[in-house]
């Protein structure tokens, strides 16, 4: 075999192997965290956790929340959501989500269909109003659900290993974006983590579907500040602990229990 | 009882009464919990939810339900009950759910699948029948089949759901006809399988 066919013989297997590993499983991994939201560092307000799955390019991802302590006596909330669909090298593309809200003894359940680009949402009751403005159609279609945003921008900062990254989502009724960037890096120890992580500032700006949005409620919306898990390249950034100032002090969610397995 | 008027023995006394007095106006609030993704326990190709995969459902509005516990606290099985007056599943009813953890909506797949539900009587409020239904988003779909009065196992059905549907809850509602109580039953298992028309391709 000369020299040029060898040179050609490498690139045409560089090429299937590069086809291979487009259409083979992007990667696998399974992840779980809980948290628990307090406000003043003392006074627990509820209790979330965000599980998830990939497998064979497909994902899915679960998320429950429910008030629990102070907060519990004055408002029994226990939502559960989850969402599914696709992973490629490009990005993540999601194709259903369901989410069960139960509160004061009343229930919702909202579930989203993505087919073709489209995104078809049933909710039940309804909701009486769909803010001013409404969520249009090219926002709702352009948009993530709330179960696979977290799972995205998780994504995008796990790819990036840095805290960057948007996304916009739809819940339903409202549209709003999220949006990443960098404050510090560091190390983060607690809740069974203990590892790389980063802080970033989180931001969340609301767009359409909102009944009560004056430009004066936009300008006190705060700046959160958001710890991710630093993963390995490729991984998904695990929420740490998130801080919100508000006027009687800061609300913070923090992990309570961590599992990774890539 | 002047002995509990000094202060030594009131202050404490009236501490505990009030503590008390918190604790049994929280009443089930106290014993709240979760619902939470329960990942199973694989048995070949197929995933069992018993013991505490049963203790963490969703609620459902016009339902009730209630963990039943050994006198060593483990959990022996879910009493889902339903309330009087609600006829037969519909699909825009969610039913008390087992929700299943990502991992295992992704292990199962797409379907068909079979659901074996092992149930055991409830004494007098026994529901005649037991609707089992897939969330897969969107509609619920229920199969609903008789109740035996025994200790029983009810296979359910399902064909397969759209490519990238996966299974996120297994709902439970049973149905009566009867308007005079709260009718259920309690189940000890549940076992869902891919059936073989619907295996995974290699």
């Amino acid at each position: 075999m000369n020299r040029t066919s060898w040179a050609a013989h490498a690139r045409a297997i560089l090429i299937a192997l590069s086809v291979v590993a487009a259409a083979s499983p992007v990667w696998a991994l399974s992840y779980r965290a809980e948290y628990e939201a307090s406000i003043l560092g003392v006074v627990v307000l509820g209790r979330a956790s965000v599980q998830g799955a990939v497998l064979n390019g497909r994902y899915t991802s679960a998320a429950t929340l429910r008030t629990s302590g102070a907060a519990a006596l004055f408002d029994q909330t226990n939502i559960t959501a989850n969402a599914s669909g696709v992973v490629t090298p490009r990005g993540v593309g999601w194709t259903s989500y369901n989410l069960s809200h139960a509160y004061a003894s009343k229930f919702r359940r909202v579930s989203m269909r993505r087919t073709g680009g489209v995104t078809q949402a049933s909710v039940t009751p309804r909701y009486w109003d769909m803010g001013v403005p409404p969520a249009t159609a090219a926002q709702r279609n352009g948009s993530y659900d709330p179960v696979s945003a977290l799972f995205a921008l998780g994504r995008l900062i796990g790819q990036a290993r840095a805290c960057t990254g948007t996304v916009g989502v739809y819940d339903g009724r409202q549209h709003y974006r999220l949006s990443v960037t960098p404050r510090a890096t560091g190390t983060f120890r607690g809740g069974g983590y203990s590892g790389p992580a980063l802080s970033c500032a989180m931001r969340y700006t609301p767009i359409a579907g909102f009944s009560d949005m004056t430009p004066a409620a936009r300008a006190r919306i705060p700046v959160a500040t958001a710890w991710f898990s630093r993963p390995a390249q490729g991984g998904v950034a695990i929420p740490l602990r998130i801080i919100v100032p508000t006027p009687i002090g800061a609300a913070q969610l923090d992990i309570r229990s961590y599992r990774y397995a890539p | 009882m002047r002995f509990l008027l000094s202060w030594w023995v009131f202050f404490p006394l009236a501490a505990l009464l009030v503590a008390a007095s918190i604790v049994v106006s929280l009443g089930p609030m106290l014993l709240a919990r979760d619902a939470r993704p329960a990942v199973g326990a694989r048995d070949g190709a197929a995933f069992v939810f018993a013991g505490d995969d049963l203790a963490h459902p969703a609620p459902a509005p016009h339902q009730v339900f209630h963990v039943a516990r050994t006198a060593t606290l483990r959990t022996e099985g879910l009493r889902v009950a339903v309330l009087p007056g609600r006829g037969e599943a519909q699909p825009d009813e969610t039913g008390v759910q087992v929700l299943l953890a990502p991992e295992t909506s992704l292990a199962l797949g797409e379907g068909p699948f079979r659901v074996e539900v092992q149930t055991v009587p409830v004494p007098i409020t026994m529901a005649p029948r037991l609707a089992i239904g897939l969330d897969r988003g969107g509609q619920m779909e229920w199969r609903t089949l008789p109740l035996p009065a025994v200790a029983s196992t009810i296979v359910y059905e399902f064909p397969r759901g759209e490519d990238g549907a996966f299974v996120s809850a297994i709902g439970v509602r049973p149905a009566a006809s009867l308007l005079d109580y709260n009718y259920g039953v309690e189940l000890r298992a549940i076992r869902i399988m891919q059936t073989p028309a619907g295996a995974a391709a290699p």
